[in-house]
């Protein structure tokens, strides 16, 4: 387990390096009595070692559903198309066996809701050295000491005494910090964040935000975090990509979609963040609801609520159309784009 | 723990006592030891004053529960009039014969139930999952007489090669040969193991299932856990909280559910006991079962609480 | 936002078996109820929800053992009140000659010791044990729905005292009570039923008082006592809507129950007395030559056991239509 922090490479460094992570054409569908629901349609990322992409999407956009995937923790009736590799692993061609083995240990999950998230008749620090157990061949101490030195990294006060406790007398935000430090028990290359603070306390959502970022920059991790809060975002991630109805509309690097971004979608999400520094005026929600997954609109998902929709959109579903270097954007009308304003410093 | 088991016994020995007053007065109203005398009257007087004075039939109804109270308290349950023995006799002899079944029918439908909830949990939707729960789902539309009665007809009769005609008139065999005992008893305990292996594989099931959808055993299964520990030691120990408690309860249906079993097979166990203590307006002996019956409940129920406290961390005993 | 400390059914240990009918539950799903499953299978499946009362319509109209159930209790009842139309006998008519009878063209069933014609008399038990299941049920539903609602609804010194008057009726095993009162106090039909009622109402009052709890302490619940609704209005339009289908659940299971405990005590000719005849009493009637004619006994046997399946899978068929949480899973 490393303690040093290992300083963080440039943008370009990290294109430089292959990638840890690459999804091409995952597509995830769902069979219902209704239909099939696709909730993941076509959609291909990168991730590079050490590097935190942010996935941000409204409910139902498809962003915990990919990251599902991904482990292969699907419910049962579930189609899964595509190709991931990861660290040079077919993922989707593995067996149950081999895949149990990368879980927890190469790639780890945190869970929205720390509360369900945690076996409530075991102790939290029994959970943790479990995870250490299947992957380890340590004895039952020493995964125990290891568990309590886990709690201590994540900021647990009193670990030794905590970790004897059943998750019931944790805090909140104690919780999810034994979730990140059951995560990263194993040292993954490849940490999945799905929405690790949105059941929590606004307050407290800030805290273990920093909990998981000193983590991921300490062990040299990649992070993917996915979210629907793209003010967590700024803070911590080095590229986003921005996914709505299945499909995936904007990816770039940070700077990209915060300043320049080149998607209506993500436009109106930008345009929707409250900001406390007072800049503007009224706050934009996003007029209209998701579509229905089982009865797509046809062209663009976004059109109905797009505020620069053209005649073009409803015809097909725009391609993803690389901007410049990372940035790609999927929208029929990027020339049309107006400038950015307002944008959160 | 001590402080909770005594105040749950405080808070449930008067409802025990109120539940007791209420049956007594009940069995009162509706059975009078008298019956047979009022015709022969005035020559049987003496018999007459005789069983007025055992039963205090003089006394206010209402009244007379406490009497009987006392002499519980007192240690005397009374004399059987259908049977001639003292009640607690009775109880002690008859119940042990109960027990005999009773037991073994609460282990067996305990451990089979707890196989099918997690087989069937585990298969949900499969064909073997449709196969025993179509097997449950008949079993529960048994009345436990039906059941037995088939029970006795096809093991009993039908297959007399192999186990012979059960006891029917004399009861258990007298020989207390161990291997015999089991040959007595198989097939009363198989009548009363399928109601409730029924019963609680149901139930079983649908807390296994209930359980298995948690977020918690998506978890376990995110750290790499293989299935099998995922099911026996992540999602069991959550499954069985509900159920031990069910399992709890069960066993005073058991009691409910071996009075007509016995009474089928011949056993000689409380069952019968009662059937004839009702009959014969034997009011002493039914009170003694009664009592016996609510006793066994309250104990069993206290025990459901305290396994429940227990097994769930989140419960505090205090 | 989230509570700390979740303490799901444990002071009330004794209502493990009250189904947990969660929030909106006469609205449709609510984000609350997704929280447990994996966001896929709620995120964004559908825009809006149809109603309640037609997706759970739906829902039952798919599930096919229960839509047999219904079939089949109907079939027999058909069978119980047309059937001895069809036959020239009646069910007490005894014609010593033709005892003992196996079936024929005339006598469908056979006949029994003293003459009487099986298949008149089944259809006549079946109609009775029918008749007194469900009286007894529907008057356990309303006392069980009545107490259930105002221990909940009122709570403190009401609600310990139903929920204590319920734990002194459940602490003799039923069977023996009911052997004790049911001969003295029941001795026709009706008086039967309502014995039966006095001691089956608990697990109806047990699942409304549930309900009924969960429900009080809902928001909406909060905001109309706060716009002055009174507590009638709240009761009929807020409470009763939620109440309805769990109670229709455990009404169809509870006359199950009352069947077999009808019958069981018929059989130990507690019940019904001659010269009426449930089920029961039929199967004790022809226990007597169960060796040489076992079929005689299990004809009755065989009616309840198929009325009672029939009522339970009606009763599973209902569970899963209104309990959004049927597992959708199927490939």
């Amino acid at each position: 387990m490393t303690d040093t922090l290992a300083p963080k490479p440039s943008d370009d460094a990290f294109a430089a390096t292959a990638p840890l992570l690459k999804a091409d054409n995952l597509c995830v569908g769902f069979r219902t009595d209704a239909g099939t629901v696709n909730a993941v349609s076509d959609v291909s990322f990168e991730i590079h070692p050490g590097e935190v992409l942010a996935v941000v999407g409204e409910s139902g956009s498809g962003k915990s559903v990919t990251a599902l995937a991904l482990m292969r923790l699907h419910p049962r009736n579930t189609d899964i198309t595509g190709d991931v590799m990861f660290d040079g692993i077919d993922l989707l061609s593995l067996t149950d066996a081999q895949m149990r083995s990368i879980r927890g240990r190469d790639i780890a999950m945190i869970f929205q809701d720390p509360m369900t998230a945690l076996n409530p008749v075991f102790t939290v620090g029994e959970q943790i050295a479990e995870a250490i157990r299947i992957h380890n061949d340590v004895t039952k101490p020493q995964a125990w000491e290891r568990s309590v030195d886990l709690l201590q990294l994540v900021g647990v006060p009193e670990p030794k005494r905590r970790a004897a406790q059943h998750p019931h007398e944790y805090s909140g935000g104690m919780r999810q910090r034994a979730m990140i430090a059951m995560a990263i028990s194993n040292d993954p290359k490849l940490l999945i964040a799905d929405e690790p603070t949105t059941a929590l306390d606004v307050t407290v959502q800030a805290q273990v935000m920093e909990v998981l970022h000193d983590v991921q920059e300490a062990t040299g991790s990649a992070m993917m975090l996915i979210t629907h809060d793209l003010g967590l975002v700024a803070g911590s991630a080095d590229r986003v990509q921005v996914m709505y109805a299945s499909r995936l509309m904007e990816t770039g690097d940070l700077d990209d979609i915060f300043y320049e971004s080149s998607n209506p979608y993500t436009r109106a999400l930008l345009e929707s963040i409250p900001d406390l520094q007072g800049v503007k005026e009224s706050l934009e929600p996003i007029p209209g609801n998701p579509p229905s997954l089982l009865n797509p609109p046809s062209g663009c998902a976004f059109r109905p609520r797009c505020f620069m929709a053209g005649e073009e959109c409803a015809g097909s579903v725009p391609e993803l159309i690389t901007i410049e270097g990372h940035h790609a954007s999927r929208c029929h009308r990027i020339s049309a784009m107006p400038a950015p304003v307002g944008v959160p410093s | 723990m001590f402080a909770y088991v005594t105040r749950r016994l405080l808070a449930t020995i008067p409802l025990l006592v109120l539940a007791l007053y209420l049956v007594f007065v009940g069995v009162s109203l509706t059975t009078d030891p008298r019956a047979d005398f009022y015709l022969c009257l005035p020559r049987c007087q003496e018999g007459f004053d005789r069983i007025t004075e055992v039963y205090n039939l003089d006394v206010n109804i209402w009244l007379r529960p406490f009497i009987w109270f006392g002499d519980v308290l007192s240690g005397d349950l009374g004399d059987s009039s259908s049977i001639g023995e003292p009640v607690s006799e009775i109880l002690v002899e008859r119940g042990w014969n109960t027990a005999l079944i009773a037991i073994p029918a609460f282990l067996i439908s305990a451990i089979f139930a707890l196989l099918l909830s997690v087989y069937s949990a585990r298969n949900q939707y499969s064909k073997g999952d449709y196969f025993f729960t179509g097997l449950a789902f008949i079993g529960l539309a048994f009345p436990s007489f039906v059941l037995a009665l088939v029970i006795q007809n096809v093991f009993g009769v039908q297959l007399e090669n192999w186990f012979g005609v059960k006891p029917f008139n004399t009861g258990r065999k007298t020989n207390e040969n161990f291997l015999e005992l089991i040959r007595d008893i198989t097939l009363p305990v198989m009548s009363l193991s399928i109601l409730f292996i029924s019963a609680d594989s149901r139930f079983g099931r649908a807390s296994m299932l209930d359980t298995l959808n948690q977020d918690y055993i998506r978890t376990a299964r995110a750290k790499g856990l293989p299935e099998n520990k995922v099911v026996w030691k992540h999602a069991l120990r959550n499954a069985l909280i509900p159920l031990v408690t069910l399992w709890a309860l069960n066993f005073s249906a058991l009691l409910g559910g071996s009075v007509v079993t016995e009474s089928i097979f011949s056993w000689p166990g409380l069952g019968p006991a009662f059937l004839r203590g009702l009959g014969d307006a034997d009011l002493d002996l039914v009170l003694g079962i009664v009592l016996l019956t609510g006793v066994i409940t309250v104990v069993f129920n206290l025990i459901a609480d305290v396994l429940y406290g227990v097994l769930d961390p989140r419960i505090r005993l205090d | 936002m989230s509570s700390e400390i979740d303490i799901p059914g444990g002071q009330d240990r004794t209502d493990t078996e009250v189904p947990v009918f969660s929030a909106g539950g006469v609205e449709g799903y609510s984000a609350d109820e997704a929280s447990h499953y994996s966001s896929a299978e709620v995120e964004g499946l559908t825009e809006a929800p149809a109603s309640f009362g037609r997706l759970a319509w739906k829902r039952f109209l798919h599930h096919k053992l229960a839509l047999a159930g219904a079939i089949g209790l109907v079939l027999i009842i058909l069978l119980f009140i047309v059937g001895p139309m069809l036959s020239d006998y009646t069910f007490d008519e005894r014609n010593v000659a033709e005892r003992l009878q196996g079936p024929s063209r005339d006598h469908w069933f056979g006949t029994d010791e003293i003459g009487r014609d099986l298949f008149v008399r089944t259809a006549q038990g079946g109609r009775y044990s029918l008749r007194i299941g469900l009286v007894a049920a529907v008057m356990s539903t309303i006392i069980g729905t009545l107490l259930g609602a105002l221990a909940a609804y009122f709570g403190r010194w009401i609600d310990i005292a139903i929920s204590q008057l319920i734990n002194i009726v459940l602490i003799v095993p039923a069977l023996i009570v009911l052997s004790i009162f049911a001969l003295y106090f029941g001795r026709d039909a009706f008086r039967l039923s309502i014995v039966l009622a006095l001691l089956l109402w608990t697990r109806i009052a047990r699942v409304v008082r549930g309900v009924v709890l969960s429900i009080k302490e809902q928001e909406y619940i909060m905001a109309a006592r706060a716009a002055g609704a009174s507590h009638l209005r709240i009761i009929f339009r807020h409470v009763l809507p939620n109440v309805v289908g769990p109670v229709a659940v455990e009404v169809t299971l509870l006359l199950g129950t009352v069947i077999v405990l009808e019958s069981t005590l018929s059989f130990l000719g507690l019940g019904v007395q001659p010269p009426n005849a449930s089920l029961g009493t039929l199967v004790a009637e022809a226990k007597g030559n169960i060796d040489n004619d076992p079929i005689r006994v299990l004809t009755p046997g065989f009616f309840i056991v198929l009325i009672v399946l029939c009522v339970n899978f009606l009763g599973d068929g209902l569970r899963d239509a209104l309990d959004p949480r049927s597992k959708n899973e199927k490939g």
